[in-house]
């Protein structure tokens, strides 16, 4: 599992690590039933608050990728599977993007419109 | 996979398995044939000052040395006709006949001795077991040299693969990569199996001859110990750098970040290689934490050893790593 957050990003903290945990998914670098570390040791390696880890986590939960369990830590639920069936619909969508040089916001304001 | 011929296979399946327990099965055969003339029970353990201290029964004896032989052969059969070749291959086919040598010679010469006592008491002297010992191990050695000889030379690939490339980190951006490793599932439960097995064939020996267990137990305990403790691991990557840690805390391997050199994505064999699993000494004098074949990260360091961890997506994590070397190159420039 390879997790990236960049301070210097104008997106929140919290946000990109759960989009670092969703891109992790849907690379099949995070399977389903795995487990996430906890959150202090994120936290810890990341140079993050341990707070911050806790809200990307409860961000994730809420959307059902993730179980939280005491005890048992984060652990990565079936929808890991949906994931990967949705992300292998993407390189067509961005390959005609690209034919028509859309720039990645334009195309993600385009599915935002969609929704 | 590898590529031996029908032929080179066919010698690997009789100097792994057939010769070995040709070996056990003789000493078997000549033990059995004592049986009228020896003591129940056979003293089978000596105490540190050569007093005999355990007893069992003779085919107690047969069990342990048929099932020793046959178990290893399997495994190293097995594991060598499906695993690709390495440095270790011949030495780990020769190492087949030297075990079953080993244990029939100073198996069957402890019984020899006791032929014709009344009791197994009578025998004292442990000094002749460790006769018996010595000559097992060099008449091991005498068979399993020209046995490793005449193994197929391996057809073996170098896996010499360059450095992964650099991810690209920005200059304030953090990263971590973490992944638990472990062995094939059936590669463990043979592991279990065979502890199990053992545990079955000293208890029932201990109980034959009315000896407490407890103490095969706490070894039967260790031993589980330290197949959990030497398969199931957790590899990271940070910016302090390669961490690979025993799911029971210990052992463990560290290198910071500014010790390493690079880090790459290799091939690993676990018999060709290392000569079987867990933490081992591998050919080009590296470390290795291995629990399964194929894929494996491998970090050379500026100084000390390399290590290699045999871990799935070990692409990621090598270019993590390379990418703090470089961002700190760079920054350092």
């Amino acid at each position: 599992m390879l997790i990236r957050v960049d301070p210097a990003s104008p997106i929140p903290l919290f946000d990109q690590l759960a989009a670092s945990v969703r891109s992790e998914v849907v690379r099949g670098g995070l399977a389903a039933g795995e487990r996430l570390p906890s959150a202090r040791e994120l936290a810890g390696s990341l140079e993050l608050n341990v707070h911050t880890v806790l809200h990307a986590y409860q961000v994730l939960r809420d959307e059902g990728l993730i179980d939280l369990r005491r005890g048992r830590g984060a652990v990565v639920t079936d929808r890991a599977r949906e994931y990967a069936e949705l992300a292998a619909m993407l390189p067509a969508l961005v390959a005609e993007a690209k034919r028509l040089e859309l720039s990645p916001a334009a195309l993600a304001a385009m599915i935002r419109e969609a929704y | 996979m590898n590529d031996y011929t029908p032929a080179e296979r066919l010698r690997i399946v009789v100097i792994a398995a057939v010769v070995p327990v040709v070996i056990a099965a003789v000493g078997i055969v000549v033990m059995l044939s004592w049986s009228a003339d020896l003591p129940e029970p056979l003293a089978i353990h000596w105490n540190g000052s050569g007093e005999p201290d355990g007893f069992g029964s003779l085919p107690g004896l047969a069990l342990m040395i048929g099932g020793i032989a046959a178990g290893f052969g399997a495994i190293v059969t097995l594991a060598t006709l499906f695993q690709s070749a390495g440095a270790y291959t011949r030495t780990v086919l020769g190492t087949s006949v030297w075990l079953s040598t080993l244990i029939t010679v100073s198996v069957v010469g402890s019984v020899y001795m006791q032929l014709g006592l009344a009791d197994a008491r009578d025998v004292g002297d442990g000094a002749g077991v460790g006769l018996w010992l010595l000559a097992g191990a060099v008449g091991g050695l005498v068979l399993a040299v020209p046995a490793a000889l005449l193994a197929p030379r391996a057809p073996f690939v170098d896996h010499d693969e360059a450095a992964t490339p650099a991810l690209g980190l920005a200059t304030r951006e953090r990263a971590v990569w973490s992944r638990s490793t472990a062995p094939q599932s059936w590669l463990f439960a043979a592991l279990f199996g065979g502890i199990l097995l053992l545990l079955g064939v000293v208890t029932v020996a201990l109980a034959a001859s009315g000896e407490p267990y407890w103490s095969t137990l706490l070894i039967a305990a260790l031993l589980v110990m330290a197949a959990v403790g030497t398969s199931f691991w957790r590899v990271r990557v940070s910016s302090a750098g390669f961490t690979v840690r025993s799911l029971l805390g210990l052992p463990r391997f560290t290198v910071p970040i500014g010790q390493i050199e690079s880090a790459r994505v290799t091939q690993v064999s676990p018999l060709g290689d290392f000569g079987g699993w867990g933490v081992r000494w591998g050919s080009k004098g590296r470390i290795g934490v291995v629990v399964r074949s194929g894929e494996a990260l491998e970090v050379s360091r500026a100084r000390g050893r390399t290590i290699v961890v045999t871990v799935d997506d070990a692409e990621s994590a090598a270019a993590l790593i390379n990418g703090f070397r470089e961002r700190a190159a760079s920054v350092g420039a």
